[in-house]
């Protein structure tokens, strides 16, 4: 027999949807401030540097107010909201099929790479990782991100996505293998990745 | 012998070009999402009322009645396979006649077209009924194709936008958002001036006047742009654009 872990939602966060649900502004805004960098991460490191983010975050939580109705508390408010984030996303990238908006245009970013050489290594190696990501099947595409770039388990890819551990272990396996494809293609994106080991 | 490439397992952070949110990214999607939210809340809201509303169920019924009778008579026609019958048709437009003028309380159910394809040649063609569609479906279709037909949801939101009901604010708040994100900023300012017209008091006013600086900001008029910003400031003092309003309305 399956085991289903049901993780307790913290009273905090109960009496926050409490505030929301009663319609109360300020408990609204709370959360909304308190989810929104969290939020704004899982969503970046999604669709990578584009200045759709802003559209995806309004649609997620837009959707996350309109269901906190249907919230029961059988799950982390938070694992409840990265599910809708994640929705939004697949949505979004569905309707749009749009190419990342190159990383240079996006506004606001703080650089943790060193050197400007570096930091220019890195963005194009960034664009091109993103580049490639956006030609993968949608489905492949969410479960590597949230896998390998958000740093999700596997689980966790697979109750997000809402679909059973060896889909989500297959989907992340096909994007990797279509990555080594392109690697094969583009070393720039090569040594971007292998960067990862040697650091 | 060069040892195969291997990517990672992980893309640790440290490499990744991390952008974290700024205040000013987190406040405008704040002001969205409340805006919206709003309206939209006050659209169901309106929805809920009219359909409520005494006088407004038997509407519906009588349309049902007659879109029914107009399928009864055109199987029966069918049935006799008689030549083109008169009364299908005049049956069509009774029941075209009810759904067309009951009152918008037919609101958020959308009326079927009740007369199905003819699968017999001889049969009388029979016209569909027009669909009726609430505002709030209206408003989701104008939405459904932003992303892809920019123009076409402008001219759908212009249609919701005709109404009077609280999706046609809704609608014009959206298409002032639209045309001035397409860059379309006469229509975007027109927009604007209509919402602030016919919603005085509408939930996105607050957006809409922002979205007029930015606008007149982006055609060039300083001092028009300075004018609406003060109006903001007067209006909003504690207003979620304060900041940047106070920006613009400081005088160069």
């Amino acid at each position: 027999m399956a085991l289903r872990i049901v993780e307790r939602t913290p009273p905090d966060e109960i009496d926050l949807v409490a505030g929301c649900l009663r319609g109360d502004r300020s408990a609204e805004r709370a959360l909304y401030r308190r989810e929104y960098p969290r939020v704004h991460g899982l969503v970046y490191r999604l669709v990578g540097p584009t200045r759709d983010i802003d559209d995806i975050l309004q649609e997620t939580f837009i959707a996350v107010f309109r269901g906190l109705p249907r919230f029961r508390g059988e799950a982390r408010l938070q694992t409840w909201i990265d599910r809708i984030a994640v929705r939004a996303v697949f949505d979004h990238c569905a309707a749009r099929r749009r190419q990342p908006v190159p990383v240079e245009v996006v506004a606001d970013q703080r650089d943790p790479v060193g050197g400007l050489g570096e930091r220019a290594h890195a963005r194009d190696g960034l664009r091109r990782l993103y580049g490639a990501l956006a030609t993968l099947p949608l489905d492949a595409r969410i479960a590597f991100a949230l896998y390998a770039i958000d740093g999700r388990s596997v689980a966790e890819v697979a109750s997000i996505t809402g679909t059973a551990r060896v889909t989500a272990k297959l989907r992340i396996w096909r994007a990797r293998r279509e990555l080594y494809r392109r690697i094969a293609d583009d070393p720039v994106l090569g040594d971007y990745l292998m960067q990862a080991r040697v650091r | 012998m060069t040892a195969r490439r291997r990517i990672p397992d992980r893309i640790p952070d440290r490499i990744f070009v991390d952008a974290p949110p700024s205040d000013r990214s987190r406040d405008r999607v704040e002001a969205r999402v409340f805006a919206r939210l709003d309206a939209i809340r006050s659209a169901e809201r309106a929805d809920r009322l009219s359909a409520d509303r005494p006088g407004a169920r038997p509407w519906v019924l009588a349309a049902v009645v007659a879109a029914a009778a107009a399928v009864t008579l055109v199987m029966l026609v069918r049935t006799d396979r008689s030549p083109p019958a008169v009364t299908a048709p005049v049956a069509d437009r009774a029941a075209s006649r009810a759904v067309a003028s009951a009152p918008p309380a037919v609101g958020a159910a959308m009326i079927a077209p009740p007369v199905a394809a003819p699968d017999d040649d001889r049969a009388a063609p029979v016209g569909k009924l027009p669909a009726v569609r609430s505002s709030r479906d209206a408003f989701q279709a104008a939405q459904r194709l932003e992303p892809h037909d920019r123009r076409g949801a402008a001219r759908a939101y212009r249609a919701v936008a005709s109404g009077d009901d609280a999706w046609a604010a809704l609608a014009l708040y959206s298409l002032a958002e639209l045309e001035a994100s397409s860059g379309r900023r006469r229509d975007a300012l027109s927009a604007v001036d209509e919402y602030l017209r016919r919603f005085p008091r509408g939930a996105g006013v607050e957006d809409v006047l922002w979205i007029r600086v930015e606008t007149l900001r982006a055609l060039g008029r300083r001092d028009d742009a300075q004018r609406a910003a003060s109006s903001y400031l007067r209006r909003f003092p504690r207003g979620t654009y304060v900041r940047p309003a106070a920006r613009v309305a400081a005088p160069p």
